[in-house]
């Protein structure tokens, strides 16, 4: 029980035990929280690399390009919440472009076939968090690898589509989609990118400042550990997994706006890239780690770069080799760092670290679980 | 143990579960489609009827499932024939593996979007040796016994001497930019042989154009949403472009140009409904390209020979270019292209539907409702095919394209488009 507490308090957000603190304290505090570091050096690097571009094109850098990066990032950037989610949790999802897929076909159908437009919307992001409890109770309660589980789901999600489609040509998106996610736009901004900024507030606030978000990096950080501080393991992972579908859902409801249609292959191009940039933005791809802030600088920053070699002249041959090259180093780069930082030890060399079981397992353990915590320091 | 004993059970489940889905997933695939015009003919032997398949890429693609289901709507119609439907993705050795199985389970005919020019060859030629008889729609394979019926070489009904979508759509993007302009060109998928032929037909057209400045090159992949991904991606490097070549996916450029609220510059593509109905909307251009009913026509030729035998029809079919100028659009008002109607009012169809599913002279029967449920429309029944097909041969100089080779007399040489084809000699 005063291990689940220390959990669920320390990870609050607040100072700890040390009430007064001077501001400086406080701001090395915040920077030495995991992740918050890279999270600014990822951002720091989109910000340099926008007015870079000119390099590639003098018609760069322009609102144009930012707010071309901003749209197609923040397809990337609602499905790579998922990912960095799981993976934050220390699982992993390969079944991203299926779930994404199934929404907006589903939606489409469901339109098409005369039900109404909210009520498809609802019901296909329903579907699409079902597909990620059944991965999430896979992966938590029968204990299968998540690899596996994710593999499954994926695949049979995306058999089941083929057979419930029925040789279907694309399905059209509902007109009120097309209009906000496709052409529409606020005070000159596509409502696409105010819909992004909104969900980013939602997500940033469920990943750092709700119980559930600070259970998913204790998860993440070692289960056992975890399980033993009382934490409902199973339920968090699953529900991890559940939220996951969701976004991707949601992805896959917002490029059925913009594409004003769904077919198959919606999704086709997002698992890779979802999964680059939660490690671009600096989850350990090992759990327990990270921040969605990061993640929106890595989602932005694979766009700008993808962006950039499109505008150059090279051959596609090379415009792939080049990209692929650009991640593969942000990869080595970020899981380089990531080492350093943290992420989750294996359980003997932890209990060794902790001298036993019976020590107040979390409040010793050298490295910080989450992004609340203070640090070794506090 | 207890544990280990529900991780198994769990895993079996998921695995049943899986193969279940599969199954239900072949069965869309494979049983269910197997049925006869009669509905009588069962998955199995059919009765003593011809067993013809149709082995397409992959579904989920508007253009894919539009002409599997003209190509199914035209099997079921024949009382003669079952017909199954299997998809291959994009593998080749998927496709090989589902020829070999067809051939085993005794088919007659297979009319197939190939995956490959190539690779199929040697599992096509075992085929023919036993008697299946091969019909390749809209792709084609360079094997000489099996069918290739496509309007890849094709020239517009009008213009027969001018081939090739590549070539005569850059033509129709120089004229309407008078030889001036920058230009973004939106290809389909990288490597593919139909890709490459469009590509290289346009460019021998843009070269002798030095005023068309090529600004961006990118691949579109087919598909409406990565072709405006893409576009959009071109329009904040080069906001300065006047016209865009375009194949497949087209309905995506214009997609990405109305969201940057970029002036109605000149777009040649395909034809999707989208792009036709912006083209009576305002933009200008021409719709051409790849019609989906190719495969009805490449089925109906495949009941053909199995009644009237090899000699029947010509061995290289190939289909009229489709061409509709923006000033040429007209809705049409029910599910047919009647009285000159080329586009279906905007909400009727999917923006990416592929209109071309009509062939007045080849494919008459088919309809709206046959590209979308691969059954013919209610009273509507199989037509013969015309006597003489000698139209819609394939001219031997435009062979090389298709079957990598020449015919006795020609040989390999450079087309005026810009193409390799053959020349006499």
């Amino acid at each position: 029980m005063s291990a689940q507490t220390s959990v669920e308090s320390g990870s609050a957000g607040q100072p700890g035990a040390a009430g007064a603190r001077s501001e400086p304290s406080r701001l090395r505090s915040f920077m030495r929280r995991p992740g918050v570091m890279h999270a600014l050096i990822v951002w720091a690097i989109v910000v340099v690399a926008i007015p870079a571009s000119r390099i590639v094109s003098p018609a760069f850098p322009s609102l144009n390009q930012i707010e071309n990066i901003a749209v197609l990032g923040a397809f990337l950037g609602v499905a790579a919440f998922g990912v960095g989610l799981v993976i934050l949790s220390g699982g992993f999802d390969l079944s991203v472009s299926s779930v994404i897929t199934a929404s907006g076909v589903f939606a489409g159908a469901y339109v098409q076939n005369g039900g109404s437009t909210a009520l498809g919307i609802v019901l296909a992001l329903l579907v699409a968090a079902g597909i990620g409890a059944c991965s999430g109770i896979g992966v938590a309660y029968l204990r299968i690898p998540p690899f596996i589980m994710t593999l499954a789901t994926g695949t049979i999600v995306s058999g089941a589509l083929l057979g419930l489609n029925a040789g279907h040509p694309s399905r059209p998106a509902p007109q009120a989609l097309r209009d906000f996610f496709g052409t529409g736009r606020l005070l000159g901004i596509p409502d696409t990118i105010w819909f992004f900024i909104g969900f980013v507030i939602v997500a940033v606030v469920l990943q750092q400042l709700t119980t559930h978000g600070r259970r998913i990096y204790a998860v993440g950080n070692g289960e056992l550990v975890a399980t033993l501080s009382g934490l409902p393991v199973r339920a968090v992972t699953a529900g991890v997994y559940a939220i996951a579908g969701l976004c991707y859902g949601i992805a896959g409801i917002m490029l059925t706006g913009y594409s004003s249609g769904a077919n198959l292959s919606l999704g086709n191009d997002y698992l890779l890239p979802a999964i680059a940039a939660v490690v671009v933005g600096g989850v350990s791809i090992k759990g327990g780690r990270g921040t969605y802030v990061g993640v929106v600088g890595g989602t932005m920053l694979l766009t700008t770069v993808g962006n950039d070699i499109s505008a150059t002249s090279l051959a596609e041959g090379w415009k792939q080799v080049l990209y692929g090259a650009i991640v593969l180093g942000a990869l080595v780069l970020s899981l380089g760092s990531g080492e350093s930082g943290g992420g989750r030890l294996g359980l003997r060399r932890r209990l060794r670290r902790q001298g036993g079981l019976g020590v107040g397992p979390l409040r010793e353990r050298p490295e910080p679980v989450g992004p609340g915590r203070a640090g070794p320091g506090s | 143990m207890r544990i280990r004993g529900r991780k198994a059970a769990g895993l079996a489940g998921l695995i049943a579960a899986g193969a279940l889905a599969v199954a239900g997933c072949g069965g869309q695939g494979a049983t269910n489609d197997s049925a006869g015009s009669s509905g009588g003919g069962g998955g199995g032997g059919g009765g003593g009827k011809d067993k013809v398949f149709v082995a397409l890429s992959y579904s989920g693609n508007a253009w894919q499932d539009e002409a599997a289901n003209l190509a199914l709507a035209i099997a079921r119609a024949d009382p003669d024939v079952t017909v199954e439907k299997q998809i291959a993705g994009t593998d080749a050795q998927a496709q090989i593996s589902q020829y070999q199985s067809m051939i085993a389970a005794g088919a007659k005919a297979i009319v197939s979007f190939p995956v490959s020019p190539t690779a199929l060859n040697s599992t096509i030629r075992q085929g023919c040796q036993q008697g299946v008889k091969f019909f390749m729609y809209d792709a084609t394979v360079t094997e000489p016994c099996a069918w290739n019926v496509s309007y890849i070489t094709g020239a517009p009904k009008d213009r027969p001497d001018q081939p090739f979508f590549g070539a005569q759509t850059a033509q129709a993007l120089v004229d309407l930019l008078h030889g001036q302009g920058n230009i973004f060109m939106s290809r389909g998928v990288p490597g593919n042989s139909v890709d490459e032929t469009h590509y290289n037909s346009a460019m021998g057209i843009f070269k002798k154009h030095p005023g068309i400045h090529v600004l961006a090159t990118y691949y579109g992949m087919w598909d409406g949403s990565t072709t405006q991904k893409e576009t959009s991606k071109a329009l904040a490097a080069h906001p300065n472009v006047d016209g865009i070549w375009a194949e497949a996916g087209e309905a995506g450029a214009i997609k990405a140009l109305e969201a940057a609220n970029h002036a109605k510059i000149p777009v040649t593509g395909e034809n999707s409904n989208y792009f036709r109905q912006a083209l009576k909307g305002g933009w200008n251009g021409v719709s051409s390209g790849s019609p989906p009913a190719t495969a009805g026509i490449a089925m109906k030729l495949a009941l053909k020979v199995l009644k009237d035998g090899d000699d029947s029809v010509p061995k290289n079919v190939e289909l009229h270019l489709p061409w509709v100028p923006a000033d040429q659009v007209k809705v049409c008002s029910g599910d047919a292209f009647t009285n000159g109607c080329n586009v279906f009012p905007a909400g009727k169809v999917p923006d990416e539907f592929v209109t071309e599913i009509f062939n007045q002279d080849l494919l008459p029967e088919t309809s709206l409702t046959a590209a979308q449920s691969g059954h013919l429309a209610k009273g509507t029944s199989l037509q013969p095919l015309p006597s003489d097909l000698g139209e819609w041969t394939q001219p031997p100089s435009r062979r090389y394209v298709t079957r990598n080779a020449c015919d006795d007399g020609w040989k390999p040489g450079m087309l005026p488009s810009g193409v390799k084809g053959c020349v006499q000699g």
